[in-house]
């Protein structure tokens, strides 16, 4: 890596951005890379589009200066947390995209962005039937899920009993 | 995600190939969820709205973590497991039903016999198990008739049996008060668990001087795997049997007493040196031999790793608990236990400023902080050095609810003046709070109003500016330097005028001038050293409330 104080990254079809390191410190994926193959000119950050990993950078841009201890990795998000008014772009985010951030929290290894958006997806399931929590998060797998979707529900309905 | 922008980040166009990738991607199916993220979210939804379920709650409500358990098999597979987790004998007088019993332990049966085919054990899942008080009687209702109590402990038993052996983690046993008088209906339920516990972590026992000889039985076969224990005798507070046994337990790291008034403080610290480097957590609540000097110089000496330290007196209480101790201690204990994260005060009567000064300036890994019924003598005034407190996210410090400032008894006291701890003020809620503190020590409200309010109510605050935009006020100031020394370019900085600008659409924007108060706000706390705004503001904590309510009065003009 010709310039140790930025880092870039390269999504899965070529996009590349270059940020400084300091803002990934907090993302145990990139700090191992950078320890392992940190002479090499670009990380890979396969499974993430541009526009997803945009948001993230932003995001760690937006922390990266934050003094509070590293969450462990991975996060324990147990109970729900304050939310930082900084983050609130995530709030009124489309599903489809917020389990994207999701997804590339994840892969990127960020315990503060899978805390935020773990909690983000639980207060949107919150309330929701199984219908429409399909709607929102999963439908293309409706298809496949069909048959033994029906299966479950009978015997779901069996556990339902147990209470009636 | 319209408002989060490129800002300063180098962004290079994607090439041609890359531009087809995007397409494709578009249209590709989403990637299944990765199960660890998806079991992030379903421990998360367990809470709300902020209970934590057994299976009878679940399916009674038809929980959150029930209807994912109803969207896919990848997530069924997930939220069974937590669903089933905990059999919880105690919610509500569906578990006391010897019916809804039989059919639990039918539909157990029918699941461990399917597993095979179905892929689904549900008795597997348990690991927890709720035995409490409100089994045996319906709750809110008449105790159970003694024939009922015994089906229904019958019921209970039978499903226990059904668990395999060393499978449970968790036990909560609930006893009443006349559990001693039952002996015969509920001995089973003892020599049914102690199988069951061979890998037991967690204990909580309430209702211990009640247990007699099964009790004591009882805790000489609990396991080496505990690693927490939370003990409460009850009303009675005498246990008929000795505990030395339980500090012996080889990983035991967190230990709860409540209400156990024979410990004596002797057993304690022998028990403090017995746990040593590896006691992780210890909890005291109105144990009536145990709030001394001792047992604070044997934690402070043996305890080098505890992390979460809390003591708590009852006041107002019948059973008054004789308080040895002194401020000097406890700030042994902070120099002594350099982990500790949390510190939990309620009822100590010697606190006084000189050791919340101590506190701020040498705590440097603690992050909650409460000190509850705090006596007048504790106002945070002259405490100038907070930069032990770098780490520190939460503070309350609130008066006892129904004694004043003289420490006389307030006879109209009024319950919800508890409900101060609820106030969401943000990263400066702790300065708030206790200036807040500060202020009611001063005197400047009468005796009957010294109890905390909440913080909306502030006659001073609530004039001036609605709860809401003062939460949304004090929480910008969490903007990273970064972002205020780039003012011009930071993508925070234009959410935040965006979000202001949105406001004002709304009716409930800032004018250019809160906005620059708003600014000034940021950029006193971007220095991340609170010792310059206490140098600029004041002084001390009250100089910092002051400065705080200047400003929100401020922003308030039109």
């Amino acid at each position: 890596m010709s310039d140790p104080a930025n880092i870039t990254l390269v999504t899965m079809d070529g996009t590349t951005f270059t940020v400084p390191s300091a803002y990934l410190h907090r993302s145990k994926l990139v700090q191992d890379w950078l320890r392992s193959e940190g002479d090499k000119q670009a990380m890979e950050v396969k499974h993430v589009t541009p526009f997803v990993l945009q948001g993230v950078l932003n995001f760690c841009e937006i922390h990266a200066e934050d003094t509070s201890e590293p969450l462990a990795d991975p996060a324990d998000p147990t109970k729900p947390f304050e939310a930082d008014p900084r983050d609130d772009a995530f709030r009124g985010m489309p599903d489809d995209q917020l389990l994207q951030f999701t997804m590339a929290a994840d892969i990127l290894q960020i315990p503060e962005l899978v805390r935020l958006t773990a909690q983000e997806m639980a207060s949107r399931i919150d309330g929701k039937s199984p219908d429409q929590i399909r709607a929102m998060f999963n439908p293309d797998d409706l298809a496949e899920e069909d048959v033994d979707s029906d299966n479950e529900m009978g015997e779901v309905g069996e556990e339902g009993a147990i209470s009636k | 995600m319209s408002n989060l922008r490129t800002g300063s980040l180098e962004y290079l166009p994607p090439n041609p190939e890359g531009d087809i990738g995007r397409k494709r991607q578009r249209i590709q199916r989403p990637l299944p969820f990765p199960p660890e993220v998806l079991e992030r979210i379903f421990r998360l939804l367990s809470h709300y709205p902020g209970i934590d379920y057994g299976i009878f709650h679940h399916h009674q409500i038809h929980s959150n973590l029930l209807s994912c358990s109803q969207v896919s098999h990848q997530w069924r597979s997930l939220a069974l497991p937590l669903i089933w987790c905990r059999l919880d004998f105690w919610r509500d007088e569906e578990a006391t039903r010897s019916e809804t019993l039989k059919r639990l332990a039918s539909f157990l049966i029918n699941s461990h016999s399917r597993a095979v085919e179905t892929g689904v054990d549900h008795l597997a899942f348990v690991k927890r198990i709720d035995l409490r008080a409100p089994t045996l009687r319906a709750l809110d209702g008449p105790r159970l008739p003694a024939a009922d109590l015994a089906e229904v402990a019958l019921g209970i038993t039978n499903i226990l049996q059904l668990l395999s052996p060393n499978q449970i983690r968790e036990i909560e046993f609930y006893l009443p008060e006349w559990y001693s008088s039952q002996p015969n209906v509920f001995s089973n339920f003892f020599k049914t668990v102690v199988p069951l516990m061979g890998n037991l972590m967690a204990l909580r026992f309430t209702g211990l001087s009640y247990s007699g000889d099964d009790g004591a039985k009882f805790f000489q076969q609990l396991p080496d795997t505990l690693e927490k224990i939370s003990l409460n005798g009850g009303i009675g507070g005498e246990v008929p049997f000795p505990l030395d046994g339980i500090y012996a337990l080889p990983k035991l790291s967190k230990i709860q007493l409540s209400r156990l008034d024979n410990i004596t403080s002797l057993q304690l610290q022998q028990g403090v040196r017995n746990c040593g480097a590896r006691l992780r957590e210890l909890t005291i609540v109105h144990c009536r031999l145990l709030f001394n000097d001792l047992i604070l110089e044997t934690i402070a000496d043996h305890c080098p790793n505890l992390t979460t330290l809390r003591l708590n007196v009852e006041i107002g209480t019948l059973r008054p608990t004789v308080q040895q101790i002194t401020e000097h201690n406890l700030c042994h204990v902070i120099d002594s236990c350099q982990y500790l994260t949390l510190l939990e005060l309620s009822g100590i009567s010697v606190l006084t400023n000189a050791f919340l000064a101590h506190c701020a300036s040498n705590a440097r890994r603690l992050r909650y902080l409460t000190i509850r019924n705090a006596f007048a003598e504790l106002s945070g005034q002259g405490v100038r050095d907070v930069s032990g407190w770098q780490f520190l996210t939460d503070i309350f410090i609130t008066r006892p609810t129904f004694v004043d400032a003289r420490r006389n008894f307030i006879s109209n006291y009024d319950p919800l003046s508890d409900s101060c701890q609820t106030v969401n003020l943000g990263p400066f809620r702790w300065a708030l709070m206790m200036c807040y503190a500060a202020h009611l020590g001063r005197g400047s409200i009468n005796a009957s109003q010294s109890h905390a309010l909440p913080l909306s109510q502030h006659p001073s605050l609530c004039s001036c500016v609605a709860a809401s935009r003062l939460c949304r006020f004090f929480l910008i100031e969490s903007l990273s330097p970064s972002s205020v020394s780039g003012l011009n370019r930071s993508p925070a900085k234009e959410m935040l005028i965006d979000d202001f600008q949105h406001r004002k659409e709304g009716g409930m924007g800032l004018t250019e001038r809160r906005e620059e108060l708003t600014i000034c706000l940021v950029v006193v706390v971007r220095s991340h050293a609170l010792n310059n705004i206490f140098g600029q503001y004041g002084g001390d904590l009250v100089g910092v409330y002051k400065f705080l309510l200047r400003a929100v009065e401020l922003c308030a003009q039109p």
